[in-house]
């Protein structure tokens, strides 16, 4: 069935067999940012934008983007360095393995466009539906506080994970030394 | 120093923009998709099956196609076989083997292989399967029961004891649940050689076990991991699927790709933990321990996969955090007709701490003792270091009173007792703490620093890191030695053909093994650059300083820059090292948590939740962090609510991710994440393991926390084990008031 729609700012024909999932149709073009992680729209690893909103592209066959903007990391990744969202991932080491980053990368896109000030209950509510089994989701939180910073022009530390260690004591039991990671203090 | 620093990782900016390459992104022109035909009875004979009519192109194999064998690694058992020969052993298991030109066409061939199968009777559970008529697995083996450990019996085990307390726990299978399911892609190439990439943890392991089932020399094989979206222990495992791509592809001679759905993932991916342990403890009135004996049967699967080194690591931590005066072990391992069970996180030592840190609290409530106070009277004193335990390990260093105490301490530890005793509305609250201790970092680890003649400096290393970022860590090390930038140097791991030898990364050995290897060879390769700069600038050894990328004699500006030197020496300078330990390293800590109850659901929430780990010296504190969350989350998950779950007859009940819930953001845990820092005496780095404290400390904790909210309830103590999920709870809460 031929379609036509925007994939990344680009106007594309396409002519895609009826079954094949938009995912997977992602993948042949070479969008291998779009990882697909389950076979039941779990995990959000294929998240991408359609017009604004953040859809998981296994939810949908290609043939359902007809006429549709669709909007994938790749699209949403500068020609040069790290777009606010990227780059704080980083800073905040919100990524391990680095597999569904993609797709929280364009979830949070999503969520910052309609909410430039998320608090910590809107981040878990928005992005519940993406699914990390390294970091824990504390990192991710704090990933997104910082882009949401980072884009709403305000100043962030480019040290990653800046503020979260300070020395707490020294114990005089042998060699050990005891250090904090107030994890759950805000960065500024 | 870079070392210690909280460096970001040089390995983000490919990730976070989707450029990274996983094996599934990788698909050379004319490659052949794979898909399985699997099992779905968990015991059967095949009395048929037809392979004809799957369309245009598609090829198909049993057995008697592709007789791959290779040894389970213990001896009696059979071989096992890629695809079943003649009977099946558990759901999921391989039965034909589809190739097709693409992947859609692969899955419908192979549903469209019509098999036949006679039922026979099935074990799902250890306790049916060691029962005695139970039907067997292999039965010329006679018996299910395939791997046995321990001591002898002990005369006296409770002499001197005033309580003696019994409890058996079970600690379910859990799925690995990484976000990348398993890949391989086989590409045979020109010069003779099969190039396999594969989403795994160990290459030269996955090259050395490939060659050995295909019949191939391992010269004529070359691994290459690329990257890798989580492995947590089950991507260490060898499977069916990969010496069939490997063999598919050598007698097609296109690559062959292989790339397993979620649902295959859950089946056949290595689950791990399924052990069920009996802890009994002997104590006087006033707290001390006196004897310990601890039984625990581990649910093999119907195969020996890696649960049989996590007896191994079970069984050598036993005894915890503490002085125990008589240990009595026994250790057995159970096949059954479910898929085979590996390692998860932590491989053994989760289970031994679970159980025993869960027995601890039982002990305590029989005493009438707080179990913290309980704890403190048994720890190991800090002075004891080597200290050498009942069942011989020998632990090399730690501070366990500092970690409990400092955990008691930021969790409010008291204050939430003296809340326990007045609060009167609806929610029950329960804390609860688990000092863990366990083992890394054994064997040995090949590392090679080079400078090369642009300045640049390169390090190959045997680890094999999926999310851990030796990247960034082990070229912080490469740096300093040699006074270079950190983007000066790049880390290359993964490759067979360019790394010669490695141990991969599991068991939390790459810091203490791939660390130190790649510090040893950049120290020796910056001691080779000074005494050649020496010679060079005709100055005093002891005077050329390594900073910039140069070689300075100090106090001058007289310097000759590494590029040249490497030049100077055809173009490369380089050092490698293969570190063997002298011992194990023990990281340690206390993890503690507040849970509550609500009494009209059953649902537990966490309040709090306080991480104390010691893993020694730390390279760099973002990523020790990043696993010790990590670890956590997982770890509270398998308290909480995660479980793989059979019915009777060993279908997975839990084959999808709607069906096994892994933790999403709804399930974040307020961690405050602290350490110590008491540094390893058996590598000149002094780091410990990291990646497995967290799931180690964290289940005990939690499940401790809520035992301790539900016994003050009235709940009886055997009323329910974990998972705590609410509709146990809440049932356990109504029988209390009926």
């Amino acid at each position: 069935m031929r379609i036509s729609f925007v994939v990344d700012g680009e106007r594309v024909d396409a002519d895609p067999e009826p079954r094949l999932l938009l995912a997977e149709w992602l993948r042949s073009t070479g969008r291998t940012g779009v990882h697909i992680g389950c076979d039941t729209s779990s995990c959000g690893a294929c998240t991408v934008l359609v017009d604004d909103l953040a859809v998981k592209s296994c939810t949908m066959f290609t043939v359902q983007a007809a006429g549709r903007r669709v909007t994938t990391v790749h699209g949403l990744t500068p020609a040069d360095g790290l777009s606010p969202i990227q780059q704080a991932f980083s800073d905040e080491h919100g990524l391990q393995c680095g597999f569904c980053t993609p797709g929280f990368v364009v979830a949070v896109e999503a969520l910052l466009r309609e909410n430039a000030d998320p608090s910590r209950e809107e981040i878990v509510e928005a992005l519940d539906g993406n699914l990390c089994r390294c970091t824990g989701y504390l990192s991710i939180v704090h990933a997104v506080r910082r882009a949401a910073r980072l884009r709403r022009g305000e100043s962030a530390s480019v040290v990653a994970g800046a503020g979260h260690e300070t020395p707490l004591a020294v114990n005089t039991v042998r060699e050990s030394a005891v250090h904090e990671n107030l994890s759950e203090t805000e960065v500024v | 120093m870079l070392f210690g620093a909280r460096v970001a990782r040089v390995e983000d900016s490919q990730l976070v923009t989707g450029r990274g390459t996983f094996v599934d992104d990788i698909e050379p022109a004319g490659t052949l998709h794979l898909a399985l035909v699997r099992s779905p009875v968990a015991h059967g004979e095949i009395t048929g099956i037809d392979l004809d009519d799957l369309g245009p192109g598609v090829q198909a194999f049993t057995d008697a196609d592709l007789p791959i064998r290779w040894k389970q690694v213990i001896g009696d058992l059979p071989e096992r076989t890629a695809l079943a020969n003649g009977v099946v052993r558990y759901v999921g298991e391989p039965v034909a083997a589809v190739i097709a030109e693409d992947r859609h066409q692969a899955w419908d061939a192979a549903a469209d292989v019509w098999v036949e199968y006679a039922d026979r009777p099935s074990v799902i559970e250890t306790s049916a399967a060691l029962a005695a008529g139970a039907p067997l697995v292999y039965p010329e083996l006679g018996s299910n029961l395939v791997y046995r450990s321990g001591s002898d019996p002990i005369d006296g085990l409770f002499d001197g004891a005033d309580v003696v307390m019994e409890r058996t726990f079970s600690n379910h299978r859990i799925a690995p649940g990484m976000l990348e399911t398993r890949g391989i892609l086989a590409v045979p190439d020109e010069a003779g050689t099969l190039v396999v990439y594969c989403s795994h943890q160990s290459p030269h392991g996955l090259r050395d076990q490939l060659a050995a089932a295909c019949g191939i020399a391992v010269d004529d094989l070359r691994v290459v991991v690329p990257e890798v979206g989580g492995g947590f222990g089950s991507k260490a495992s060898f499977y069916p699927e990969y010496p069939l791509a490997a063999l598919l592809a050598l007698r097609t001679g296109r690559p062959v790709k292989f790339v397993e759905t979620r649902t295959e993932n859950l089946a056949v991916a290595a689950h791990g933990r399924g052990q069920t342990t009996t802890v009994t403890l002997g104590a006087t009135a006033d707290g001390e321990i006196v004897g310990l004996r601890f039984r625990t049967v581990g649910d093999m699967g119907a195969a020996v996969d890696n649960q049989r080194w996590c007896l191994h690591l079970t069984e050598q931590m036993v005894s915890g955090c503490y002085v125990i005066p008589r240990i009595e072990r026994e250790i057995l391992g159970v096949l059954t007709h479910t898929a085979p069970v590996g390692a998860f996180r932590g491989a053994g030592r989760p289970e031994a701490a679970f159980a025993l840190e869960h027995a601890v609290d039982h002990l305590a409530r029989r005493l009438e003792i707080d179990p913290v106070e309980l704890r403190r009277r048994n720890l190991i004193d800090p002075d004891s270091f080597p200290y050498e335990t009942g069942v011989g390990s020998i632990y090399d260093s730690g501070s366990y009173r500092v970690a409990l105490d400092l955990a008691c301490e930021r969790l409010g530890y008291e204050a939430v007792r003296a809340e326990q005793r007045i609060r009167g509305d609806g929610v029950l609250v329960g804390v609860g703490v688990a000092s863990y201790v366990e083992l890394a970092g054994g064997g040995q680890e090949y590392g090679e620093v080079g400078v090369l003649a642009d300045g640049t400096v390169t390090v190959k290393t045997g680890t094999s890191p999926h999310g851990q970022g030796h990247r960034t860590t082990w070229a912080q090390i490469a740096a300093d030695e040699l006074g270079v930038p950190l983007d000066a140097v790049t880390v290359i791991h993964g490759d067979t053909a360019v790394v010669p030898r490695g141990g991969g990364t599991s068991g939390s050995r790459s810091a203490a093994l791939g660390g130190t290897a790649v510090g040893l060879a950049a120290a020796a390769l910056a001691d080779r650059i000074r005494e050649l700069a020496a010679e060079r600038l005709e100055a005093d050894r002891a005077d050329i300083r390594l900073v910039g990328g140069s070689a300075v004699v100090a106090g001058t500006d007289v310097g000759v820059t590494l590029a040249e030197m490497a030049e100077s020496a055809g173009g490369i300078l380089t050092e490698s090292t293969d570190f063997v330990t002298p011992g194990l390293n023990y990281p340690f800590g206390t993890h503690g948590c507040v849970v509550e109850i609500d009494r009209t659901t059953g649902e537990v929430a966490i309040r709090s939740y306080v991480a104390v780990d010691d893993c020694g010296r730390v390279i760099n504190p973002v990523i020790t962090e990043g696993q010790i969350h990590g670890g956590i989350c997982q770890g509270v998950a398998h308290a909480l609510f995660e479980g793989v779950r059979h019915d009777a007859s060993g279908n997975l009940v839990t084959a999808n991710w709607s069906t096994y819930r892994i933790p999403a953001l709804t399930d974040l845990v307020p961690i405050d994440a602290v350490r110590t820092e008491t540094p390893t005496p058996n590598n000149p780095l002094g780091v410990k393991g990291v990646g497995e404290a967290g799931a180690t400390g964290s289940t005990p904790a939690v499940a401790n926390a809520v035992m301790d909210a539900l016994t003050r309830a009235g709940v009886d103590e055997d009323a329910i084990g974990m998972p705590y999920t609410p509709d146990k709870v809440w049932a356990a809460l109504q029988e209390v008031r009926e």
